[in-house]
């Protein structure tokens, strides 16, 4: 029972763990072990996971998001994966077409241009910075609404890792660029 | 600290880990022990630190150093304060409860 107990700590956040994590661990082993025991911690671990689902009443930033259990970062690293061809694509096409240096564009051209010119292609091109957007954005953002004497509340909290921003910036370029692209080709 | 009072209002563990806090900085273990010894509640583990992490992010506890994992946790100045609008709240609620039953 007591390492069912033990177990049932993985419920909570990660950012709780790490705060409470070691603390708690001791005091449940000074605890006699039983099914109440077991019963109190697993719902006390999901209403602490309910709670990080509104915004923090926190101030000081004592608590990280629960944003930081959804991997931020490794979300972060496969957005730029997924925009790795648009981004590709548009710096070769900004060195050629504004730098006026063409060799990279013109090197890649033969291999890019049936994956450019394919609907697939092109919406995955397209479509690609605004998903890797959502991808290292989402995680680290948490939206709040509270209805409070009467007036609707929105709160915007982001507790980004470096990465994350670096990410969201070159995605929302990428968009802008792509968009402006999309624009100029069918209207 | 409203909000979080009108939070708090309706919450016993808070109220008891604050009163136990009150005679002087206590770890988990203990706040346990004491609180089953006068108030008969017997918290669960997860109850107690889930009011712990409340107090302590409305700024009312706060923690000391830890030995041997144990954090022993103790009451703020504003924990205090508190503590002492509820207490009295209390009183004046059991007051008018004992004028009512006993007329």
């Amino acid at each position: 029972m007591k390492r069912l107990i033990l177990l049932a700590i993985r419920i909570y956040p990660a950012w709780w763990r790490t705060r409470y994590g070691d603390e708690f661990v001791g005091l449940l082993r000074e605890e006699r072990a039983s099914l109440n025991i077991l019963l109190d911690v697993i719902t006390n671990a999901l209403k602490v996971r309910l709670r990080g689902l509104r915004p923090s009443t926190l101030s000081g930033g004592q608590r990280m998001f629960n944003g930081v259990d959804r991997h931020p970062q490794l979300l972060a690293v496969l957005a730029l994966a997924v925009m790795l061809p648009t981004t590709l694509l548009v710096t070769l096409a900004v060195l050629k077409y504004v730098v006026g240096v063409a060799g990279p564009f013109d090197a890649i051209e033969p291999a890019m241009t049936p994956i450019v010119t394919h609907p697939l292609g092109e919406t995955f091109l397209v479509l690609a910075p605004y998903a890797a957007l959502l991808l290292a954005a989402v995680p680290v953002t948490r939206l709040g609404l509270a209805w409070r004497t009467g007036r609707l509340s929105a709160t915007i909290q982001v507790a980004a890792p470096a990465l994350n921003v670096v990410v969201v910036l070159t995605s929302v370029l990428l968009a802008g660029f792509m968009l402006l692209y999309w624009v100029a080709e069918n209207l | 600290m409203a909000g979080a009072e009108g939070r708090r209002r309706g919450s016993d563990p808070s109220i008891l880990v604050l009163i136990s806090l009150a005679a002087g900085p206590r770890h988990g273990h203990a706040m346990l022990r004491d609180i089953a010894e006068f108030s008969q509640s017997h918290l669960g583990p997860g109850t107690l630190y889930g009011a712990i992490e409340r107090l302590e992010a409305d700024g009312l506890i706060e923690p000391l150093p830890s030995a041997n994992r144990r954090t022993p946790y103790r009451l703020t100045r504003a924990g205090e304060d508190y503590l002492g609008r509820r207490a009295r709240e209390l009183e004046r609620l059991v007051g008018v409860a004992l004028k009512r039953v006993t007329t």
